[in-house]
């Protein structure tokens, strides 16, 4: 599998700038409950919990409603809500999480933001990258491979 | 489309009817088909081409109907060529209706689906219902407001869907008791303030209740009549874990292997009698399963298991030009083969592909291979996931060897890979909390076939 989008937890500190810049980008207000990217507490310190935007993707592939596709020019992963019924198949496929409810009951992704997503570009600390490149071991850092290991669950 | 009667001076009474000029097509004369007629039509072949004047006829505006009509467009077929009659309109996700209670905030029910196909011009008659079908004849009666007219179809697709069902105990009728089934059902439970709910079932949409009803602050018992918590999504071993977060963190009161017995109060519900003991309750939630909704195609004729609908790997009834889909039917198990009845959004949805597709006449070969639940809920910190069968599914559908294996056992993760014959035929997991990385993608691969 492959991802366009990555998470660094160990590089992460709570700040949120990820979140608020997310939900600035989207709502036009800095509200973490309408942002489409998550920062929680984790056993180590904090995650990030974000669409990866896999390829080839799982959610995709069970979604019946056809509410999911990969858009052809950024590659990301996006949600039709028009034909959503947040069944939560996609979520029970997630290996990140990162296909979530709202409150009300509306299914919330990460969209890449047209592919130049605002929370990389808030993220001072490194724990978000973006990368198409397919060489993808020379863009990330040592405790990257950690987080390699583990979706490959070797960790 | 031949209306038979009535309808000149229903147009004028009803504003839905509005539509009705639509839905006048060509009067079709078909032959009544007798008997030898109907089994005939079954065998008919399914990639008969559907001409763009056929008119189809869904009943239903739940997923089933609405989603049928959608993926009709895509196959190509003429949108004005196609009626839904729905009892209720706008069509809503019963699957947020957990959520919307727990916001308190209920904008965000409506399906989106429901105006397009409004806008590319299908017909949508509501508020109405089906109350009878001639499949010889291939006409329907359509109830409006205290009336009602005969109108003819080419192709009929039931979406009935289903209807909750209540345990027949004294007190069912008391005010205060509610279902967890419909808006109404959440609007009525906003309106609380305070005291204690008691909940029955504890199923998933039984616990999801309990939660939300914890979050709007009232006290919560929640009764269950098996040993276990979700019993027909996750195994015991995985399920214990969740009875304890419930009653340790949420402080949800679980009587598990309870039965109740009687509801209590003049009017109103004041208390639950279980054989546990009383309760008291200023309201009572049954979230005691569903069973289909399908008396229409009963009386027509169609066959059944208990009720619900059977259908081939098309959506095809026994009855000619009759489709059946959603919580009245019956659908296929992908890891058995095995008809089974699973009351979910994803199989309305995955059947509504092949129903669209058999009248389109774009259809070939077998139908669907059969559905792989794909099941997550989250309840409170506590995210509840499940692919294939569960130990118990798959005992029912005769993989008597089937065991749960549990392969993680922490203290906020808990694991389980459930196997038959050799192979494995469903995942669980249960967290508290999030996890950073879960397995579960590659569970999926395991379950699904090889790609040729
Ligand atoms: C609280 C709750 C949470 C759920 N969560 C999930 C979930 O997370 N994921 C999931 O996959 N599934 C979930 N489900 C199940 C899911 O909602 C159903 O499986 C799905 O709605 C079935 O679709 P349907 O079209 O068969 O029936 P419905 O959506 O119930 O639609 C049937 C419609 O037909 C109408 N109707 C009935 N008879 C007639 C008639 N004679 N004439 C005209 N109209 C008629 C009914 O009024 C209704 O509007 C949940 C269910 C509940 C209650």
């Amino acid at each position: 599998m492959k991802y366009l989008l990555h998470v660094i937890p160990e590089k992460c500190d709570g700040c949120m700038e990820c979140v608020y810049a997310c939900s600035i980008a989207k709502h036009g207000t800095p509200d973490p409950l309408k942002a489409l990217i998550r920062v929680e507490r984790a056993a180590s310190g904090w995650d990030i919990i974000v669409c990866r935007h896999c390829n080839p993707a799982p959610c995709i592939d069970v979604c019946e409603f056809n509410a999911l596709r990969v858009d052809e020019s950024t590659g990301a992963v996006v949600l039709n809500r028009e034909l959503c019924t947040t069944c939560k198949a996609c979520m029970s496929v997630c290996p990140f999480e990162g296909v979530w409810e709202g409150c009300g009951g509306a299914v919330l992704k990460c969209d890449l933001c047209g592919g130049d997503p605002a929370c990389v570009k808030a993220c001072r600390k490194g724990a978000l990258i973006l990368s198409k490149a397919p060489d993808k071991g020379r863009l990330l850092s040592k405790s990257s491979v950690d987080e390699l290991l583990r979706i490959k669950g070797l960790r | 489309m031949l209306v038979k009667r009535g309808y000149g001076t229903l147009r004028d009474n009803i504003p839905a009817l509005n539509f009705l000029p639509r839905i006048l097509g060509k009067p079709k004369h078909r032959e009544a088909k007798g008997r030898e007629g109907r089994e005939e039509g079954l065998r008919e072949a399914i990639s008969e081409r559907v001409e763009s004047t056929t008119h189809v006829l869904i009943v239903g505006g739940g997923i089933g109907g609405i989603y049928t009509a959608l993926n009709l467009i895509r196959e190509g077929v003429n949108p004005h060529g196609i009626t839904v009659v729905a009892d209720e309109w706008p069509p809503y996700s019963r699957h947020r209706l957990p959520e919307a209670l727990k916001c308190g905030y209920l904008g965000g029910l409506e399906l989106g689906v429901a105006k397009e196909l409004v806008d590319a011009g299908v017909n949508v008659v509501s508020p109405a219902r089906v109350v009878g079908v001639d499949p010889v004849s291939r006409e329907v009666i359509i109830q409006y407001v205290g009336k009602g007219e005969e109108v003819s179809y080419d192709c009929l697709v039931v979406a009935t869907g289903g209807k909750p069902f209540i345990p027949p105990i004294p007190g069912i009728g008391l005010r205060g008791v509610t279902t967890f089934y419909r808006l109404n059902d959440v609007r009525r439970l906003l309106s609380l303030r305070g005291g204690s709910a008691v909940v029955v079932g504890g199923g998933l949409v039984g616990v999801a209740a309990a939660i939300s009803l914890r979050r709007r602050g009232l006290r919560v018992a929640l009764i269950e009549l098996k040993r276990s918590l979700l019993p027909q999504v996750i195994d015991p071993p995985l399920s214990e874990p969740l009875r304890k977060y419930l009653t340790g963190v949420e402080g949800i009161k679980l009587f598990l292997g309870s039965r109740v017995k009687k509801l209590l109060g003049s009017g109103r519900v004041t208390a639950v009698l279980t054989d546990s003991g009383t309760l008291s309750a200023d309201a009572v939630v049954f979230a005691t399963g569903v069973r289909p909704n399908s008396e229409l195609l009963l009386r027509a004729g169609a066959s059944n298991v208990r009720g619900a609908i059977t259908v081939d790997g098309w959506g095809r009834t026994s009855l000619a030009g009759v489709y059946a889909l959603g919580d009245c039917a019956l659908s296929k198990d992908y890891i058995t083969g095995r008809a089974t009845y699973r009351p979910l959004g994803f199989v309305a949805a995955h059947y509504a592909k092949y129903v669209a597709k058999a009248i389109a006449g774009t259809a070939s070969g077998e139908g669907t291979p059969g559905v792989i639940p794909t099941i997550y809920e989250r309840l409170g910190e506590a995210r509840v996931y499940r692919l294939g069968l569960s130990a118990s599914e798959a005992r029912s559908l005769g993989l008597s060897d089937a065991e749960v294996e549990v392969i993680k056992s922490g203290d906020n993760v808990w694991e389980a890979r459930i196997l038959a014959k050799g192979r494995i035929v469903g995942w669980e997991l249960v967290t508290i909390g999030h996890e950073h990385v879960i397995p579960t993608a590659t569970y999926l691969k395991q379950l699904l076939p090889p790609k040729p």
